[in-house]
Parts: structure tokens; sequence; C-alpha cells
């Protein structure tokens, strides 16, 4: 059991979201940065879907009401427990009194602070995610603020404390294979972002198609947790297409008529109309949820096979991570 | 009994699996190994904290060697984490963080068993170690020293 001691706002509790009631109009929402979510819940042994906090204005403080094993994913920043570093990505114990505070971005967007056994809010819809939007999940459909506490699902079998120093996990842009930067592309720091050609990608001027994928597209403050609107050239179609409304997923690049492309993201409408380009692949989304407002993307055209490859790497290194996690902790038993 | 285990693609349920089965069967000693990553699992009898978590050894005249507690390859510093753990002739505190073993996507910190100076540093960066091997030695007498100084 832990409190919120001070926050400035925007965390909120996230899982891996309601993707069972898409047809009904909900959107799937959950954490930002999937990856890191599951990561965390590897290191404690939680359910791969326990809800955890996620981060996203800094300083942030919590009170620790209760001993607890604790995990920080996703976003680099600073973390001390009472003035003691924390290293990123990291599982330890903590100790009723204590207070660990989470500051000083150095980057990327999306913190995740995980609880052994995971957040204990009620579920709706079969997620414990908040959905701001609509106000429901996670506290009372509502912004963390401070105060809160915020307590864990009971655990038949509990987890002995993480021993000193505890543990953690490679940074998944060190332990992942990065996208191979096309050699026309410019080498900058630029996230690259893989993606598949959408069903009006065809529909796209050349110039258009070719600025997809040359030109580097800044993400711009009118982004959210809904989607990703970025700044760059125009994209304009060979012919205007009128569409009815349809079906859209987190990772599709809608392009509106003003040319200026949005990415969706966790919390996306369930349809839209405008034309789709291309749909960013689910193991680069959390590299785009921790590129910052501001900071650059570049796509990059793949395979079926590519994007199929390259979740299995994802998926893999969680398996490893959550199999290697439980082996330390076992042999420490 | 001590047997090495070689697996081309594991789940955790089935090396969970094999973990119980090694201990209900009294299995002291277990290797996992899956492409570049290999991990070595010690079992006891009693799972009651008489493991020596740090593997740690005393030797002659005070210094003691400070071992890998799992096969790994040993980091100096944490990959993310630049200049922050302590080298050769420097201080420790007993808890203090030595270096990091990485297994995988798996990092554990190498902790100092006790107060004293570093003595030697037995293995490189990014060099595979193997449970046991020893990966630097640490010294009460020059702690001593340097406590007097």
């Amino acid at each position: 059991m832990i409190r919120i001691a001070y926050t400035i706002g925007l965390s909120t509790i996230q899982d891996l979201g309601r993707d069972h009631n898409y047809r009904h109009g909900v959107s799937i929402g959950g954490a930002m940065d999937r990856l890191a979510l599951e990561m965390g819940n590897a290191l404690l042994g939680n359910n791969r879907s326990a809800a955890a906090i996620e981060v996203t204005l800094f300083p942030i403080k919590f009170e620790i009401l209760a001993n607890v094993n604790i995990a920080v994913t996703g976003a680099d920043c600073s973390i001390e427990l009472d003035g003691q570093q924390i290293n990123p990505n990291w599982a330890f114990h903590a100790v009723k009194g204590q207070t660990l505070s989470l500051s000083k971005l150095n980057s990327g967007s999306f913190a995740y602070v995980h609880l052994a056994g995971g957040i204990d809010v009620p579920e709706v819809l079969g997620s414990r995610s908040t959905y701001l939007r609509c106000a429901f999940g996670g506290v009372e459909g509502r912004m963390l603020r401070s105060g809160d506490v915020i307590h864990t699902v009971p655990q038949t079998d509990p987890m002995p404390p993480i021993a000193r120093g505890g543990f953690g996990a490679i940074a998944p842009d060190l332990g992942l294979t990065k996208p191979e930067r096309a050699p026309s592309i410019a080498a900058d720091s630029a996230t690259i972002l893989r993606y598949l050609p959408a069903a009006e990608h065809d529909n796209f001027d050349d110039a258009s198609l070719d600025a997809l994928v040359s030109a580097p597209w800044q993400i711009t403050p009118q982004s959210s947790r809904a989607g990703y609107r970025l700044a760059g050239p125009n994209l304009s179609m060979i012919d205007k297409l009128e569409m009815r409304s349809h079906g859209i997923v987190p990772g599709v690049i809608q392009v509106p008529p003003g040319g200026a492309p949005i990415i969706q993201t966790a919390d996306s409408q369930t349809s839209g109309g405008y034309p789709k380009i291309g749909t960013v692949i689910e193991p680069d989304m959390w590299r785009l949820a921790q590129t910052r407002i501001g900071n650059p993307v570049r796509f990059q055209k793949t395979t079926y096979e590519e994007a199929l490859a390259a979740h299995r790497e994802m998926t893999g290194f969680l398996d490893k991570l959550r199999a290697l996690s439980k082996a330390y902790r076992d042999l420490l038993k | 009994m001590k047997k090495n285990v070689s697996a081309t693609d594991l789940s955790q349920d089935e090396i969970e699996q094999i973990i119980a089965l090694a201990k209900d069967a009294n299995v002291r000693g277990l290797s996992i190994e899956q492409n570049d990553v290999l991990v070595r699992v010690v079992l006891t009898k009693k799972p009651d904290g008489t493991r020596n978590r740090e593997g740690i050894e005393k030797d002659h005249a005070g210094e003691t060697k400070v071992k890998a507690i799992m096969a790994a390859r040993f980091l100096p510093q944490h990959p993310d984490r630049h200049g922050t753990t302590p080298r050769v002739g420097q201080h420790v505190h007993k808890g203090e963080t030595l270096g990091y073993l990485k297994s995988g996507p798996l990092i554990v910190p190498l902790l100092s068993p006790k107060e004293g100076t570093i003595d030697k540093e037995l293995t490189h960066a990014n060099q595979r170690v193997e449970y046991g091997t020893a990966v630097l030695t640490i010294s009460e007498e020059q702690s001593r020293n340097t406590v007097q100084r």
C-alpha cells in the first residue's frame, strides 16, 4: 500500500487495456508503453496485465504505507528511495515509512510504478485502466491526486522481500534489435517507426509517399494518449476520397484533409473516416510512446514478415525476462 | 546429483517445471542454456537463507574474493548509468554495488559483502563468468590502512 505524497497531475492507473469491448465502441486504452508495463510485471512475477501507475509528469512522490516489492520501468528518470538512487527498469523492496520519488526525466515520456501483485482498483469492462475521456476505470476514472492511497491485489503466495540491491532488466532499446535505418534515411536522432501500408496507402500521390519515408516528422503538442499529431510536409491524395467511418486501431496513421498525419495511440477512438496511409507495427509503438513531444520520428516501410519477426523478438525478450527473474528470485529464497 | 540441461526453446512454465522436478529429486545444481543465456540454479535442501547470497569466500590475510552468484557477463557499470560503481583502490561499504551480472535481459547487482578496499579486479568488462568465478577481491588490511590515513 502506498500513498501519493506529491503529484502535479496526469498520472493514472493503467494495465493492458480492455480490447474485448472494442466492438462496443470502447477504446482499448491501457499503458502507452505496453512493453514497459509488461517488463515491470515480469520482474515482480505479477500477472502480465497487472495494473501499474503510469507517470507522465515529473516529479512524483510516493509514501510507502506498508512493506512492498516495487518495480519502476519505462522512461529513464531519476528514481530515489529515501534519497538513494535506484537504477532504471529495476525491482526493489521498500519498507513502511520510506519515500519513493521519480524526477528529472532523462529520456522517454512514460514511467511505470508497479507494486507486487498489481494495483487493486475495480475492474471496469475487464480492465483497471483509467479512461479519462469517459471518466471510468482506475481511481474514480480520474488522474491520481496527492493523498490517494493505492492498494495492491491480495496475493495468495506473496513473493518474499526482494534481496538488498534489487535486480532489473536491460533497457529495451539495448536489449531489442533497433529498426535498421534505410540507407536513404538521414542519420539523425529521430525515432524510427516501421509501418505497414494501410488500405488507402496507394491512393496517396508519389510525392506524399516519398515524403512519408524521407521527411522527419515532429510530434506536436496537440498529441495525447489518443493520438500523436505530427508536423511535416502535407500529404495529399491522387484523388479526393470520401469514406465512411470504419474501425481503426492503435498504430494506424490517419491523414486528415489538412495533410498532417495522426498516429492513433492507446486511447484511440474506435472508428474514423480519414484515409489511412499506414500502420505503425506494434513492436515499435513503445518507441513512439517514449519519444517526447517536440522530438522527431521517421517512418520506414516494413513487411509483414519483418513485423512478425520483431513481435517475436519482443515477446521472447519478455518471456526470458519473466523466466530469469523468477529463477533469480527463487535462487535467493 | 548434478545434470546439465540444454534447452532450445524453454517457456517459463517449462523452466518452472524443471526446477520443481529438480527440487523433488534433490538435484543441487541445474544449468539451463538457451542461445546466449545460461542460467545456473543451485538448489538447497533447506530454503532457509543458508545460501551465501553474496558469493563470498574469505581467503588469506583478510582478503575476500567476491564471486559471481550466477553464470552471466560481468559489467563494471550499469549499462544505463555510467561511472557510478567503485574501482580498484576505492573504499567500499558493505552492501555497496561493485558491478553487475547480465544474463540475457536480466541484470543483477554484485554487492560488497563487507567493508573494505577493492584490491584486485579479476574479471574484465563483458567477460563471461560462471557461477563461483571470482570477480574481484576486497582487502580488510587496506581498509584499515585507509581509515588510519
